[in-house]
């Protein structure tokens, strides 16, 4: 029993970090792009090295607990929920890297006009992405019920930050460029909070056993 | 020589322990076995000249048995033999079988705690006091019963009834033994299907038990076969055959008695001398015709419980069914019914009204047999469970008559005096203090003798002793001894120690003699207990690097003790109340102070009962005094062995 | 190599004419837990009881190969047996304490070779017991008949009877297969802490049970050693078919 316990409590932690990272990167990423800070953009990237090591070390280790000590109930579901949000949790990894390389290229343009909408939309995702994993970390899904919500507030944001920069594009044709990476960001975080809603399906199911959907 | 770190190398000059005791056991064990061959030996050598003087065919087919006349036909004898032990299991087998099953299978678990104990009383009852009761009380009472047929009451009938008493223990252990041995699972199959408690013993346990039982009856027949002085006393010793055949109200003459009534006037090296030890060669053969029939009987037995559960379920399944019983056994089994009653009756009344009221028998057998069928089966249990219940009230009944005639009429004769003083009068009146004194110190010598040599032959058996063919022989000869009746060892001890070896009637031959007819039953006793001794216990002990003579001084015997123990006390218990051995080795009628050399004879309770019942008239009150004073010394050493087994059960769970 | 304890080399067995060990060779790595597993028959209790020289009491034995113990051959006829049972320990199936007091039950080895100090030979019941994760539950009862204990109790305490004589290896053959979950839990935990001072070979029918706490296995079938490894490769990727179809229940 001893065996297992530590060997799980070790899978939990680095998952934990996994997570935190993730959250650092996003917020970090958002942040970098909104003051044009090319040094912390690039300390941001590089951060997805970790996470993605991180991937496959916790995705062994869950393996290997599954296959070793056959875990029931809680402790089965706790592994099988680690398998998919490992994956999710390096996406975001991922995207924050594509926002924080969006931020250097940014930095070297002049600014088109004021993007309220892309910092908006970062705050947001960064919440929803620190809310879900103290949800897993404590297992508590009390924050977790506006998800739904907060998605939705995303995906008008991003609608939004399309339809101004098209206008921007007809009505400043050399700015193109950087619309387009503006539209690609606001992308990236909505897909960020999908993700986080993806994961607070799978953290909810780890709590209380059951399948939910969070649109 | 050794390397520290690891220090099992062993040291060239330790001597291997275990081989020296090993060495020693075999040793000793070797003297008991070597006892037992000279036995042998000496038997069959001195019947030699019987066989070539007299002709072993002539010898069991001759119809006169009249050594004053030189003839030595043994027939009336062995004839004898026969129909006691025959008329005595017919007699103990229904009626113990039947207790048998109450105990097992009807009674509540506090009343079988009571009934169980009570049967292995009976078995402790020395055969003298059982003799004795028989010609005071049983012959007597059936001379009332049956004035017409029996004039004194000594008769084949007598002994089949006491012999019939004497073997009751015998089967109701074993038998109760196999029924309880059946394995649970086959109750639980049966009762599941709807069978009745009484359907599921009848169908199911009976039949699967029927190995043990039938290796009971044989072990029974075993206990009869032997039994001298019970038979000697109320049998009336005519060597005659009976005519007809079925007549049990003639007087028979039984192999045993004849040993024990002319052994002490036989000359030695006589042809009558060599014929007695024939007539002992004889009976030891026919002991161990029937040891090997029960062994065989309870090797298949513990093969078929071997089996996994599955074949439980084809055995019930056989079972279980209504079975039909054929038409030819039911027109057998009439048939047999009729010519028993044929034989019985006509012992009293004429050939015509013997058929006439057989012919009723028959049908009425029928009628009940039709009648049966349309009572329901719960009040067929009802009948079968009464009628089990009224069997076991019968045999409870004996017990209390036997015990309870020798208490009542022997306390008034018990005082002070009597248990301090010397016998006057004949015995008449006076003390038994030399017959009590006699027999403690025929216990402690037998005990001296026989303890160190069996237990160490009984440890060797068990722990050392390979499975050779070697060890196979020497099981039997040991089984053979063990049933070997008493009297054969009497004639033994009389012809090799007191005669041969010139010591006279001595209390040393007496203990000898002994302790040679225990022998046997301490080692066979040891080696069970030892054997019962879980193997991974011994596992343990050698795992941790203890030699075999440790494990089996530390640990094997510590655990077996109590069975030791219980089979010492209870052979000292069987020798303390045998007659046989030391009639003719040890005992006088009558001593006026106590010996002081183990050299001079004794007297003995047993014997001086045997004495004065047959041989002292108007000595009554002293008679039941002498018994009742045996009994309770006996009965003591019973209860004290089991009151050891039943404390160290509780203890040890394997 | 220096990590092997024991190295098993070749290790041929007979029963009379029956062959139950064929070709067995595998090492044992010191303060490892190494667990065998296999079908019923496999001769993986038969190969356990090689190693502390148990198959000697039975007589129709044959044995061919070799087992080295600290560089030598354990069945060289120069080797005392009883002092080899002493540095290997076993625990059996069925838990068999002696009928005696737990006190007796753990001094019975030590006096058998040779302790009859009383104060030495009460810290060794002490230590014993408190090795075997026991001395919290009897060490105020230690003149209590050790049948009086559980059977879970009864199996740490014989447990505690192979720690008295200081082993270094301890042998365990199916030690949990007479006990409940609970008990079977507490053996399991106790086996992962004496790995730490002790060498641990264990025989189980129960795969899971390996995969919980052993650093290697070794799967036999029908007298051979199939395969031999790290417990993590033999779960996740055997290299025979006999062994992935055992692991993953098509048969055995």
């Amino acid at each position: 029993m001893k065996k297992f316990e530590d060997e799980m409590n070790t899978l939990i932690e680095d998952t934990v970090e996994m997570g935190k990272l993730a959250s650092i990167m996003i917020e970090n990423s958002v942040k970098a792009l909104s003051e044009g800070n090319t040094e912390l953009a690039e300390d941001t990237s590089k951060k997805y090295t970790r996470i993605a090591q991180l991937d496959s070390l916790i995705e062994n280790d869950a393996l290997r607990i599954l296959m070793l000590y056959q875990p029931m109930a809680l402790d089965m579901r706790v592994v099988a929920t680690i398998l998919k949000i490992i994956t999710y949790l390096e996406r975001i990894g991922k995207y924050s890297k594509n926002i924080a390389k969006a931020a250097i290229f940014l930095s070297t343009t002049p600014s088109v006009y004021s993007m309220d909408g892309i910092p908006t939309m970062g705050e947001v995702a960064t919440k929803m992405v620190k809310d879900v994993v103290l949800a897993f970390e404590n297992r508590d899904i009390s924050k977790l019920h506006d998800y739904s919500e907060r998605d939705s507030f995303l995906d008008r944001m991003r609608k939004e930050i399309l339809r101004e920069n098209m206008v921007q594009i007809h009505e400043n044709p050399s700015s193109v460029d950087a619309c387009i990476y503006y539209i690609s960001v606001s992308r990236y975080i909505e897909r960020v909070g999908d993700h986080s809603c993806k994961i607070a399906e799978k953290v909810t199911y780890m709590v209380t056993g059951k399948h939910v959907e969070i649109d | 020589m050794s390397s520290d770190q690891n220090g099992f190398i062993k040291r060239s000059k330790k001597i291997d322990k275990d081989s020296i005791m090993r060495f020693v056991l075999m040793g000793i064990a070797s003297v008991t076995v070597l006892i037992i061959i000279f036995i042998i030996l000496f038997v069959f050598g001195n019947s030699i000249g019987a066989i070539k003087d007299i002709g072993i065919v002539e010898f069991l087919t001759g119809n006169t048995w009249k050594p004053s006349s030189d003839e030595y036909g043994a027939l009336p004898l062995i004839t004898g033999t026969v129909l006691v032990t025959a008329g005595a299991i017919l007699f103990a087998l229904p009626i113990g079988l039947a207790s048998a099953i109450f105990i097992s299978e009807v009674a509540p678990e506090k009343a079988r705690n009571i009934l169980k104990p009570i049967s292995e009383v009976f078995a402790g009852i020395p055969s003298v006091v059982y003799g004795f009761f028989g010609l005071i009380v049983l012959v007597p009472f059936l001379r009332e019963l049956f004035p017409d047929q029996l004039l004194y009451g000594s008769s084949w009938l007598a002994g089949s009834i006491l012999l019939g008493i004497m073997a009751l223990p015998t089967i109701i252990s074993v038998s109760e033994d196999a029924l309880r041995s059946v394995p649970s699972s086959f109750r639980e199959a049966s009762v599941a299907m709807g069978a009745t408690n009484w359907e599921t013993t009848r169908k199911i346990v009976v039949p699967a038990a029927i190995s043990g039982i039938s290796a009971a009856a044989i072990l029974g027949v075993g206990r009869a076969i032997g039994e001298t002085m019970a038979v000697m006393m109320v049998t009336g010793n005519s060597p005659l055959i009976p005519e007809p055949l079925w007549n049990i109200f003639d007087m028979v003459r039984t192999i045993t008695a004849t040993l024990a009534l002319e052994i002490p006037e036989v000359v030695t090296g006589s042809t009558h001398y060599s014929a007695l030890f024939l007539l002992a060669l004889i009976l030891m053969i026919m002991v161990l015709i029937i040891n090997y029939f029960a062994k065989i009987i309870v090797k298949r037995t513990k093969r078929k419980f071997g089996e996994s559960v599955s074949s439980s379920d084809s055995f019930i399944s056989k079972h279980i069914s209504t079975k039909r019983i054929s038409s030819m056994e039911r027109s057998a089994g009439l048939t047999l019914i009729f010519v028993l009653s044929m034989m019985i009756i006509s012992l009293f009344t004429n050939l015509i009204l013997s058929t006439v009221i057989s012919v009723i028998l028959i049908v009425f057998v029928l009628i009940i047999n039709r009648l049966s069928k349309k009572i329901r089966s719960v009040d067929k249990q009802k009948i079968a469970h009464t009628t089990l219940f009224i069997v076991m009230t019968f045999v409870c009944v004996i017990l209390f008559i036997i015990i309870g005639d020798i208490v009542i009429k022997g306390l008034p004769a018990l005082s002070f005096d009597f248990i301090t003083g010397y016998p006057s009068n004949e015995g008449r009146s006076g003390g038994i203090y030399p017959a009590i004194v006699g027999t403690v110190k025929l216990i402690i010598g037998t005990l001296i003798i026989a303890l160190p040599l069996g237990i160490t032959s009984g440890v060797y058996l068990s722990e050392y002793a390979g499975n050779t063919r070697l060890t196979k022989i020497i099981r039997s000869a040991i089984d053979t001894l063990n049933g070997t009746p008493s009297v054969v060892f009497g004639l033994f001890g009389m012809a090799a120690l007191v005669i041969f070896l010139g010591l006279g009637h001595s209390l040393i031959a007496g203990c000898v003699t002994l302790a040679v007819m225990v022998l046997p039953v301490i080692t066979r006793t040891t080696e069970e207990a030892i054997s019962a001794v879980p193997k991974d216990l011994r596992e343990a002990s050698l795992a941790m690097g203890a030699s075999k003579w440790e494990t089996t001084t530390k640990i094997v015997i510590p655990a077996a003790f109590s069975g030791i123990l219980t089979g010492i006390i209870l052979s000292l218990g069987r020798a303390a109340g045998e007659t046989a051995p030391i009639m003719f080795t040890a005992t006088v009628v009558f001593q006026s102070s106590i010996p002081s050399s183990i050299f001079d004879p004794v007297m003995a309770l047993p014997y001086h009962l045997y004495y004065l019942a047959a041989e002292v008239p108007g000595s009554t009150t002293n008679q039941y005094g002498t018994a009742l004073v045996l009994l309770i010394i006996v009965l003591s050493m019973f209860m004290l062995a089991s009151i050891i087994r039943y404390h160290s059960n509780k203890n040890i769970k394997w | 190599m220096k990590d092997n304890v024991i190295e098993i080399n070749n290790l041929n067995l007979w029963y009379g004419e029956k062959q139950a060990l064929t070709d067995v060779s595998f090492p044992i790595r010191k303060n490892k837990i190494s667990a065998l597993i296999g079908p019923s028959g496999c001769g993986k209790s038969t190969l356990l009881r090689s190693i502390n020289r148990m198959n000697d009491l039975i007589a129709k034995c044959k044995i061919e190969g070799q087992i080295m113990y600290h560089e030598q051959n354990i069945y060289d006829p120069n080797v005392d047996v009883n002092s080899l049972r002493k540095k290997i320990g076993m625990i059996f199936q069925k838990p068999n304490p002696f009928p005696m007091s737990i006190r007796d039950n753990i001094t019975y080895g030590p006096k058998i070779h040779g302790i009859t100090d009383e104060k030495e030979l009460e810290k060794i019941v002490e230590r014993s017991l408190v090795q075997a994760a026991l001395w919290d539950e009897v060490g105020d009862r230690l003149n209590q008949s050790a049948l009086a204990l559980s059977g879970g109790q009864q199996q740490r305490l014989c447990i505690a009877r192979a720690l008295s004589v200081s082993p270094e290896i301890i042998l365990m053959d199916e030690p949990t297969s007479a006990l409940d979950p609970l008990a079977t839990s507490k053996i399991e935990d106790l086996a992962c802490e004496l790995e730490k001072e002790y060498t641990v070979v264990i025989v189980t029918h129960n795969m899971q049970q390996a995969s919980r706490i052993s650093d290697y296995t070794g799967f036999m079938y029908i007298g051979k050693m199939i395969e031999f490894g790290d417990t993590e490769s033999i779960f996740n990727r055997p290299t025979e078919n006999l062994t992935e179809r055992y692991i993953t229940g098509r048969f055995g």
